[in-house]
Parts: structure tokens; C-alpha cells; sequence
């Protein structure tokens, strides 16, 4: 089986960084750390579609990009996982998320 | 118009899809519609998967990303009654600034992309992708993938017990437990 794309890498490279640039300007918006968690899921997602473009547009004949797509996907859920607790810890103390209010240890 | 090939449609449709609900799930002001653009963008990667003849990661994707990150994400937003309160706009530097952060990532990739120095084929793929994927994890000669696939497992139980340590209720304190 061989891959017979009709569109050139570059457009979907240029796709896939579009995605990571909108996953910027999130992360760097959001001030609540659920959006900005929307965002790191954006960020990670465009990462993998890059990983799987150059496995399959790329000259070895292997699978390593896929591998390490999936790599990259079991450490985004770990990445949840563990916000997710961070914010439950977070929101017991402080009763909001929001991240332009942890000041404590602001000199 | 007939002769345009399907690919080429799918591929304008999705991708103008995927920016659409990106955008929206970045600055959308209730954050459960939000997570709800996040499930097409991450749904339209599928299909970008399956468009690339990547059917075990656009699995993968769909199971580990619409059926387990998602949820967790909206379990959040539930947990955080952040649902209830919509998010405050940024204030205009800051969004100044998150613009041209993102414009100025995206005009350097442009301008590396287009440039054509990537030794691009049309490769031989494996027959059995799954095979490939799963003998690539366990090969232990010199091109194999056998230690990241161990360190990857031992990150997943140091998730684990980290998520239950952090995320505990710690109300027994004073009790040495």
C-alpha cells in the first residue's frame, strides 16, 4: 500500500500550525485554567498531526511517527490526569480556578 | 467541477472545520461550549488521521481523546462550577499581545513550510499497521522503541498515584494515617 495524497505536505503542515498558533493565542488568553487546559489539548493535538504527517510524507520506510504519536498521547492524558487533581486540590483551598488570582507566592 | 478529487474536498472541509471550532473553543465565553468545540476539533483530527491512512491512531484518537480527556475536561468545568460564570474577555494588552505571539508563530512556520527542503516521497507503508506499531514497541535491537515504552508506563503509575495523592481529601490531618 502505498500513499497516493493528491495534497502536498505543505498544506498540511501549514493546517496543522494554524491549529498550533489558534492553541497560542488560547493558552495565552484564558484565564481560567480549565480554558487554558482546552488549550494545552489543541496545542497536543496539532503536535500528534504533525508527528503522523511526517511518518507518512518522510523517506524511511518505517513507523516511528505513529509510535511516537502515541507516545505523545498517552503523556497529554497523563497531563490531564494530574491537572485535573491539581485543580480539584485548587479549587478546595480557593474556591476558584482562575489563574491570575494565585498570587501567594508573588514576593 | 467533477474532476476535482475527493481528497482535495474532504481535505478544505475539514480543515475549514477544525479552524472554525478552534477558534470558537478558544475564545468562546462559556466554557462548556468551549469543551463541545474542543470534541469536533479533536473529532475532524480523526478524520485527518483517516485521510493519512493512520486508522489504529484515528482510533486511538477517538477513544483516548472524545471518550477519556473530554470527559475529564467537562467533569472539571462541572467540579469548578465554572460553567455557571461566564469568562471575563481579555484585557486588550494582553490580547495584543496573545496576537502576535500566534501571527508571528504562524508567518515563521509559513514561511519554513513553503520552503520546500523537505526530501518528501509517496513511502511503502507496512501491511499491517498494528503490527508494525506493536513490534516497534517491543524491539529491543538498536532501532527499537522498547525504552520509551517502558518509561511511558512507569509515567502513567506515576500519574496515577500522583492524580489520587494531589486530588485526595486531606481531612485526616491531625490522625497520623
Amino acid at each position: 500500500m502505498t500513499v497516493t495524497s493528491t495534497i502536498p505536505l505543505s498544506y498540511w503542515l501549514i493546517l496543522s500550525s494554524a491549529l498550533f498558533s489558534l492553541g497560542i493565542y488560547g493558552f495565552l488568553t484564558r484565564r481560567n485554567a480549565i480554558g487554558i487546559l482546552i488549550s494545552i489539548e489543541i496545542l497536543v493535538n496539532s503536535t500528534v498531526l504533525n508527528f503522523i504527517l511526517f511518518d507518512r510524507y518522510g523517506l524511511v520506510p518505517k513507523i516511528e511517527g505513529e509510535v511516537m504519536g502515541l507516545l505523545v498521547i498517552a503523556l497529554a492524558a497523563c497531563e490531564v490526569v494530574i491537572l485535573f487533581a491539581i485543580l480539584l486540590a485548587l479549587f478546595r483551598h480557593k474556591m476558584s480556578v482562575n489563574v491570575t488570582k494565585l498570587t501567594d507566592l508573588k514576593g | 467541477m467533477f474532476d476535482i478529487p475527493f481528497e482535495t474536498i474532504f481535505f478544505y472541509l475539514f480543515a475549514a472545520i477544525s479552524i472554525v471550532f478552534t477558534f470558537l473553543a478558544v475564545t468562546v465565553q462559556k466554557l462548556v461550549h468551549s469543551a463541545v468545540a474542543l470534541m469536533l476539533v479533536l473529532t475532524t483530527s480523526a478524520a485527518f488521521y483517516i485521510m493519512l491512512g493512520a486508522e489504529f491512531m484515528a482510533g486511538v484518537q477517538i477513544l483516548l481523546y472524545v471518550g477519556g480527556v473530554l470527559i475529564l475536561v467537562v467533569f472539571a468545568i462541572m467540579v469548578t462550577s465554572s460553567h455557571e460564570l461566564k469568562q471575563e474577555a481579555p484585557t486588550v494588552k494582553r490580547n495584543f499581545a496573545a496576537i502576535f505571539a500566534a501571527v508571528a508563530f504562524f508567518i515563521t512556520s509559513f514561511y519554513v513550510f513553503t520552503n520546500d527542503f523537505f526530501n518528501v516521497t509517496n513511502k511503502t507503508l507496512p501491511q499491517d499497521e498494528i503490527g508494525a506499531i506493536g513490534k516497534s514497541f517491543l524491539n529491543y535491537s538498536k532501532n527499537g522503541q522498547i525504552l520509551s515504552f517502558e518509561l511511558i508506563s512507569i509515567i502513567l503509575l506515576a500519574a496515577l498515584i500522583g492524580g489520587i495523592v494531589i486530588g485526595r481529601k486531606d481531612d485526616d490531618q491531625g490522625s497520623k494515617s
